[in-house]
């Protein structure tokens, strides 16, 4: 088993007397790029903030590289993106990322070679003397990912750092986390971008109304929730046939078997409960004329997942 | 540790340096200046029309002299200090710059100090650079035409302007940086500025009328440093991330 790089176990947080998180617990282990998701409110930020050592827990144990968080010195190796970026408006990038350095106590001599390599690396080596008040959105977040990374952590907490950037910004940012993966770096990201999650996580957690309602490895995840599920496809050409497809949808839900069945263009989707029988789906399509021309079991997104598990919180 | 508290103080520096209200302050000292050389000038006239000789004057200048370099030390202090760190963490707050740098291995109270001394510093330079700069001119302008020589304070208001004063200074500035720390509502920050200066400066003016430099300065500017010292022990505990985290909401 690969080593734990933060540990959350059992862990509660109250605000002004409200219960923020309930007893989380999860593991994120060395080299995990591990997407953390939730509604609004859910409790992500404050997850954040408490593996970050801002805010203490109630109850429960935090730990972070092997060290608790009470300590200081546990985010001695932790690079981090905030929800706000924190950069100084009225100084450049470069000095912004200065600043950090010295923060640091990197060594003046490592430190303008290590600055210019990390504005190089998030593309921004031409505006480093700019100041960051002129900066957009999206050059925002890259400079605080080139700030995370200023003296190569091993772990990297990112919250929404996607958020506001535009497509091409985001594939940039992306790459970037993706590249620091490889480098064994190991990945928190928090997102309410289900696709970068799903494209680029190998571990999630889903917390909702401040419980961990899902853990574990992505794709396990979606072929053990999708083995309930299944998707038709059918060969519908005309109106009329399309008309018929709309009136099984009814005949199939009223099976025993079947929880819902819901129709997309030449698609039915069908969950699944109990024992049920696909062979007996197909005979009645057949009936009723519907070419059936495929049936996939256990296709599932992270986007259905995330339904799924936060029906009507948000 | 102290490396780090010195990067903090570096970069405010040259952040008030940026701001108009910094020059501003100079500007509302120098008026200050100019007006207590009047009082000085008047007292000279004044004692010389009575028919006092240079060497009598002297005695009636001499506590005036150290009173005025005591009072103007602090009231310039005070007033850098008000206007340097209203600027500084209230803005790092809005920003949430502040939140980013409590997630560094920094502690609390290493970005508490690197705070405080970032503001105390440039304030009471400045205090004691325009003091003793009016003295010097006050000397130059004023007493050493009219009596031939230039007089200096005494101990006792030299003791208080060089040591006291500077005190009461960084135990009113750690608590107002405090206070910033964890007030949510910028008018409440505000109000609590001007009540302790205001507190501070009618808590010694009693004891610091023109013309009587004593020690008693001394003793009470101590007792008021000291009385700042334990306000902002027992406020330290208050002090914490996640309060300063939670008033940070703009």
């Amino acid at each position: 088993m690969a080593q734990p790089v933060i540990t959350l176990d059992n862990v509660t947080k109250m605000i002004a007397g409200r219960l923020i998180l309930n007893n989380i617990s999860f593991v994120v282990e060395q080299g995990d790029i591990f997407g953390y998701l939730g509604p609004n409110g859910a409790g992500k930020t404050t997850t954040i903030r408490v593996i970050l050592g801002l805010f203490p827990p109630n109850s429960g144990k935090v730990s972070v590289l092997g060290k608790s968080v009470e300590r200081d010195d546990a985010r001695e190796k932790v690079g981090f993106v905030l929800e706000a970026d924190g950069l100084y408006d009225n100084m450049t990038a470069y000095e912004n990322l200065d600043y950090y350095c010295q923060i640091y106590g990197m060594p003046s001599v490592m430190k303008s070679k290590r600055i210019d390599e990390m504005l190089e690396l998030v593309g921004l080596s031409d505006r480093a003397e700019d100041k960051v008040s002129s900066y957009s959105k999206g050059m925002r977040q890259k400079l605080a990912l080139a700030r995370s990374m200023l003296r190569e952590p091993d772990l990297l907490i990112l919250d929404e750092p996607t958020a506001g950037v535009d497509p091409t910004g985001q594939i940039e940012v992306r790459q970037t986390i993706l590249n620091s993966a490889q480098r064994g770096k190991t990945i928190f990201l928090s997102s309410h971008n289900l696709d970068e999650v799903q494209r680029t996580c190998n571990r999630i957690a889903l917390i909702d109304q401040g419980e961990i309602k899902l853990y574990g490895e992505l794709e396990k995840l979606r072929s053990d929730m999708g083995k309930r599920q299944i998707t038709i496809e059918t060969g519908i050409r005309t109106r009329q046939q399309a008309k018929l497809l709309d009136g099984v949808v009814a005949e199939l839900e009223a099976l025993p078997y079947v929880a819902s069945c819901d129709r997309e263009a030449q698609k039915l989707r069908l969950r699944l409960e109990g024992r049920s029988d696909v062979s007996e789906i197909v005979a009645i399509l057949s009936q009723k004329n519907i070419d059936v021309e495929e049936v996939r079991k256990g296709e599932i997104s992270l986007e259905e997942i995330y339904a799924k598990v936060t029906q009507g919180s948000e | 540790m102290m490396k780090q508290i010195i990067v903090i103080v570096k970069k405010d520096l040259k952040e008030t340096l940026r701001t108009r209200a910094f020059y501003f302050s100079i500007a509302i000292v120098l008026f200050f200046m100019v007006m207590l050389g009047g009082v000085v000038r008047g007292q000279i006239n004044s004692s010389i029309e009575q028919g006092l000789t240079p060497a009598e004057v002297i005695p009636v200048i001499q506590p005036l002299m150290g009173t005025l370099v005591f009072t103007l030390s602090l009231l310039v202090m005070m007033l850098f200090c008000l206007y340097i760190s209203a600027y500084t963490l209230t803005m790092e707050k809005i920003k949430h710059s502040l939140e980013s740098l409590l997630c560094t291995p920094l502690s609390l109270r290493q970005i508490w100090l690197g705070k405080s001394l970032a503001v105390f510093l440039p304030s009471a330079i400045l205090g004691l650079l325009f003091a003793f700069a009016a003295m010097a001119g006050i000397n130059q302008l004023f007493i050493a035409p009219q009596i031939g020589q230039s007089v200096t304070p005494g101990a006792a208001p030299l003791v208080a302007t060089l040591v006291a004063a500077p005190l009461i200074i960084f135990f009113l500035v750690t608590l107002l940086i405090a206070l910033q720390l964890i007030i949510t509502n910028i008018r409440w920050i505000n109000i609590a500025f001007m009540g302790l200066i205001f507190g501070v400066g009618f808590g010694i003016s009693p004891f610091v009328r023109l013309g009587s430099a004593s020690w008693n300065i001394v003793f009470i500017s101590l007792a008021v440093a000291a009385i700042l010292a334990l306000v902002t022990m027992f406020l330290s505990r208050l002090v914490t991330k996640e309060r300063i985290v939670l008033s940070s909401k703009g």
